[in-house]
């Protein structure tokens, strides 16, 4: 998973590295071990790249306003889904970064713009001709040593990008919109799937690519990866999850339970709507040690489960001889829950544990690039829901339906993709 | 009835069609630095003509005045007015409408406009510092933080940078940004002023909805305008550098949905003490239009931005639709010093908007802007019920109307509601043709209701919060 970031000043004052450092950071949750940095002055660009699992780490401490520019583009990841080039040819450079599933595209559109360019036609109408050959689940970032930047959110928009702007000297595009106001910038909308954004220090224009106007956008991001101060597609990612979290708690209202306590952090707005649908309190049940760590976003096996552990010390006290409404956003590995459900059973002393997922049951791979374990380590994809329950040893297992969550969607006008729910995928996989 | 009115811009096109549409049916006549294809025709149309020298200054005024010999004299935009034409022509006998260089000071050091708003405790005024030297403003702007700045003198709108600082992990770039940009207001806007001695204004920053209201007054009686919000961004949805205005909204009536009845009296209210003080201050009496940009913040509800002393360029293209009032018979009125006996008669059941369009290069880098042939359908414009309005274009020797860099001209459209306006200014604009391919912008969403119903979310936060401050007996207190 990846996050992009690109800012545009309007005034050459601007030194804005440190935009692109927070507003990498700020989207670190969508993975942190691959990072990428584009900055240019109008005259040329340089890169800067970061590896490793403690990559954010050393975005924090690089001083990056050392690097003068006023237009710039940076990624931060955890796979292979982030693509970046850079291309020069005859004193034009053009940097490009795609968060997308098909390998190569970077440099395949990189290669063809720099193939027809020509004095008379500019970036945008080129643009426009070459990107309706790709299709896909992606968005792309791209700038020139001219000092334009291109952002584009491809059809049908189940990859997010937002625009935002700072008063008078900033444009900013974020794959969440939360990023921007972190910049202090204010957000103004989600770009249109097929929408591609041009901005230089004297123009501002909107693309369209395509004529359809429907959105179909990842529930993933929906239900786990985004900020919940984030929105997206004009929806508040916070209260979807908690409207989530309340749907959950009317059809359990039977259920005999003493408390609610949500799994860190993700799953707190689902506890929070499970609490005021079912009217039993919810409790802080968790204590984290050290830096956050996302188990999804984290592609090192080991370093997932000491993540697991050092993010869920439990707060023994409040569940001795309780029955716990435990909530998750999602299932599945299993291994968080699994976890969880021993330290709060076997130490804490709970009594019964009814495990309440805020997703639909997970069974498929992502082919757009979110980072779920292969098919055969989906809990849900190899075992029955009750051999599911006795694998994370739980005394009941809840899960929503895909029909609750295109409901949900329905309200927003949205379609959703729920290809890692159902095994069917809006986009032929490339 | 002769009328003069100099100036070349969309204010003084506008100002030309109102006094067109007076029941005296003056002849018009415009001097100004360039050929305005707009001016050109009222004038031509009702008898009058155009006198364009590209060095005008106020002895060619007086002398082509002399030879015209008009009734009324309007000084449209207010670097005519800093340079003294009102004074040299009005010493010579001509009823000039507009502000002497001494009261139209208040437009162009904002220094002098902050320190009477200061000395005179005018409400709606803020913390500001001026400097004379940059070095010292300087060392101001490294121990400040969360302020504007602002070149010390009105410079065509140019060179105003508002930098919000909050947080604390970006303040090091925002630090360098200020400094940089105040190197620039020095080295590049101001030093091409000679008549002032303050080189940089900061004030602190405010947050709010901004808008403008217009008033005409003889020195004694204020008549004001209806609220009129421009839109200063050059881009959609309020994106890119700030320009002299892209675009203005009004009506229906008096008020605009972000503003209350209470808001606007005391506004005005603000004004009239400023040209009472003014006035106190100068030892003139003030005849012409004094403009106030205002915003309403969250620090002390209706403040003032700057004061203009002049119509508001766009804002004063709104006024065409709606004004039933006879402009000349005011303009008269207040050069007579009867302004009393006159009322400004608006129709209140429809709204207007203006746009402008302008070449890419506006406002950062206008020399590439420059001289690009573009060609006008007015017949298209006027059958939607629109004014063609012409600002940064000319016409050159052989008949084609080329681009100054500036915005080239504007089209002021009327409706049932802003929203209605607005998508006619949007039909209207699609008849503006560039006829070498350049690219022309102009803001679609002017007047739209996803903005107009971000500045009344915008302006109720404001509200909220002065209404605490002001409860609380927090305004221009600190601890």
């Amino acid at each position: 998973m990846t996050g992009l970031i690109g800012v545009v000043a309007f005034d050459k004052v601007w030194n804005i590295g440190r935009f692109i450092k927070y507003g990498l950071l700020a989207l670190q949750h969508r993975g942190k071990e691959k990072i990428d940095i584009y900055i240019g002055d109008g005259a040329s660009l340089k890169k800067i790249t970061i590896r490793g699992s403690d990559a954010s780490r050393k975005l924090e401490d690089l001083e990056l306003d050392r690097v003068k520019g006023w237009i710039g583009i940076g990624a931060i990841s955890s796979t292979d889904s982030m693509e970046s080039i850079l291309i020069s040819r005859e004193g034009l450079q053009i940097a490009i970064i795609v968060d997308g599933h098909i390998r190569g595209m970077a440099r395949e559109i990189g290669d063809r713009l720099m193939g027809k360019i020509d004095f008379k036609r500019d970036l945008p109408e080129l643009f426009k001709e070459i990107i309706t050959d790709h299709t896909g689940a992606f968005t792309l970032l791209m700038i020139s040593n001219k000092g334009e930047m291109l952002a584009y959110r491809s059809y049908p928009g189940i990859k997010h990008l937002a625009l935002g702007g700072y008063g008078f000297d900033l444009a900013i595009v974020s794959t969440e919109t939360a990023p921007i106001e972190i910049l202090g910038g204010e957000v103004k909308r989600s770009l249109y799937p097929g929408e591609a954004i041009y901005v230089a220090q004297d123009i501002f224009e909107s693309i369209k690519t395509t004529n359809h106007t429907e959105r179909t956008v990842c529930s993933f991001e929906y239900i786990y990866l985004a900020r919940p101060d984030s929105e997206m597609d004009g929806v508040n990612i916070y209260e979807f999850r908690r409207e989530l979290g309340e749907l959950l708690g009317y059809r359990s209202r039977h259920k005999n339970i003493d408390i609610v306590v949500g799994i860190p952090d993700t799953a707190i707005p689902y506890a929070i709507g499970y609490s005021n649908a079912t009217r039993k309190p919810i409790e802080y049940g968790f204590v984290a040690t050290g830096q956050k760590i996302r188990t999804i976003a984290t592609s090192d096996p080991r370093e997932r489960i000491i993540g697991i552990q050092l993010k869920l010390n439990p707060i023994k006290k409040i569940y001795r001889d309780r029955n716990i409404a435990l909530i998750d956003d999602s299932l599945v590995s299993g291994e968080t829950l699994r976890n969880t459900i021993k330290i709060i059973r076997n130490k804490a002393g709970a009594r019964e544990i009814h495990v309440v997922i805020g997703s639909p049951k997970i069974k498929y791979h992502c082919p757009y690039g979110v980072n779920l374990p292969s098919q055969e380590n989906l809990l849900s994809s190899k075992a029955t829901d009750d051999e599911a329950r006795k694998y994370i040893e739980a005394d009941t297992v809840t899960w929503l339906t895909t029909e609750d969550i295109e409901e949900l969607f329905k309200r927003y006008n949205l379609a959703p993709c729920l290809g890692c729910f159902t095994g069917k995928y809006p986009l032929k996989v490339g | 009835m002769k009328v003069a009115i100099i100036g070349e811009g969309a204010r003084e096109h506008a100002i030309a069609l109102m006094l067109q549409q007076s029941s005296r049916d003056p002849k018009i006549y415009n001097i100004a630095t360039y050929r305005n294809p707009g001016l050109l025709r009222v004038a031509e149309r009702s008898g009058g003509k155009v006198i364009a020298y590209r060095d005008l200054n106020p002895e060619i005024a007086l002398h082509i005045a002399n030879e015209i010999s008009p009734d009324l004299i309007i000084v449209g935009p207010e670097e005519y007015q800093f340079k003294g034409y009102v004074d040299l022509l009005k010493s010579h006998g001509f009823p000039v409408f507009g502000a002497t260089r001494a009261l139209a000071e208040i437009e162009k050091s904002k220094v002098y406009m902050r320190s009477l708003m200061e000395r005179y405790r005018i409400p709606g005024r803020v913390r500001y510092s001026a400097f004379k030297d940059l070095d010292e403003a300087l060392d101001h702007i490294k121990r400040s933080g969360d302020v504007v700045l602002k070149p010390a003198r009105q410079a065509g709108g140019k060179g105003v940078k508002v930098i919000s600082d909050f947080q604390e992990y970006l303040k090091e770039s925002k630090r360098e940004a200020r400094i940089e940009h105040a190197r620039e207001i020095v080295a590049n806007i101001m030093a091409s002023y000679r008549d002032i001695d303050y080189k940089i204004l900061i004030e602190e920053r405010l947050e709010g909805v901004e808008y403008t209201i217009m008033t005409i007054t003889d020195g004694s009686t204020v008549l004001p305008l209806p609220v009129i919000q421009d839109h200063p961004h050059a881009f959609e949805m309020d994106l890119g550098p700030e320009t002299g205005g892209m675009g203005s909204i009004q009506g229906p009536g008096y008020l605009l949905p972000f503003i209350t009845s209470a808001e606007y009296e005391e506004s005005i209210s603000i004004i009239r003490k400023t040209i009472d003080a003014l006035q106190k201050d100068v030892g003139e009496l003030y005849t012409g239009v004094l403009s106030a940009q205002m915003m309403i913040t969250s620090q002390y509800g209706p403040t003032v931005i700057e004061y203009y002393s002049r119509f508001g360029d766009p804002e004063v293209s709104n006024l065409l639709p709606i004004l039933e009032t006879d402009i000349l018979e005011l303009f008269e009125y207040a050069v007579d010093r009867k302004l009393s006996k006159a009322k400004i008669e608006i129709r209140e059941d429809i709204a207007t908007v203006v746009k402008a369009i302008a070449p890419r290069g506006y406002p950062g880098n206008r020399s590439i802007a420059t001289d690009h042939p573009i060609k006008v359908d007015e017949k298209e414009i006027d059958r939607l019920g629109c004014y063609t309005l012409y600002s940064g274009v000319y016409i050159d020797d052989s008949g084609n109307m080329l681009t100054t860099g500036s915005r080239a001209l504007e089209v002021s459209c009327y409706g049932d509601s802003i929203e209605e306006a607005s998508q006619k200014a949007n039909l209207a604009l699609n008849h503006v043709e560039s006829l070498d391919g350049w690219r022309f912008f102009y803001r679609r969403d002017i007047g739209s209701k996803t903005l107009l119903s971000k500045r009344i979310e915008q302006a109720e936060l404001a509200r909220k919060v002065y209404r605490y401050r002001r409860e609380n007996d927090l305004l221009y207190r600190s601890l």
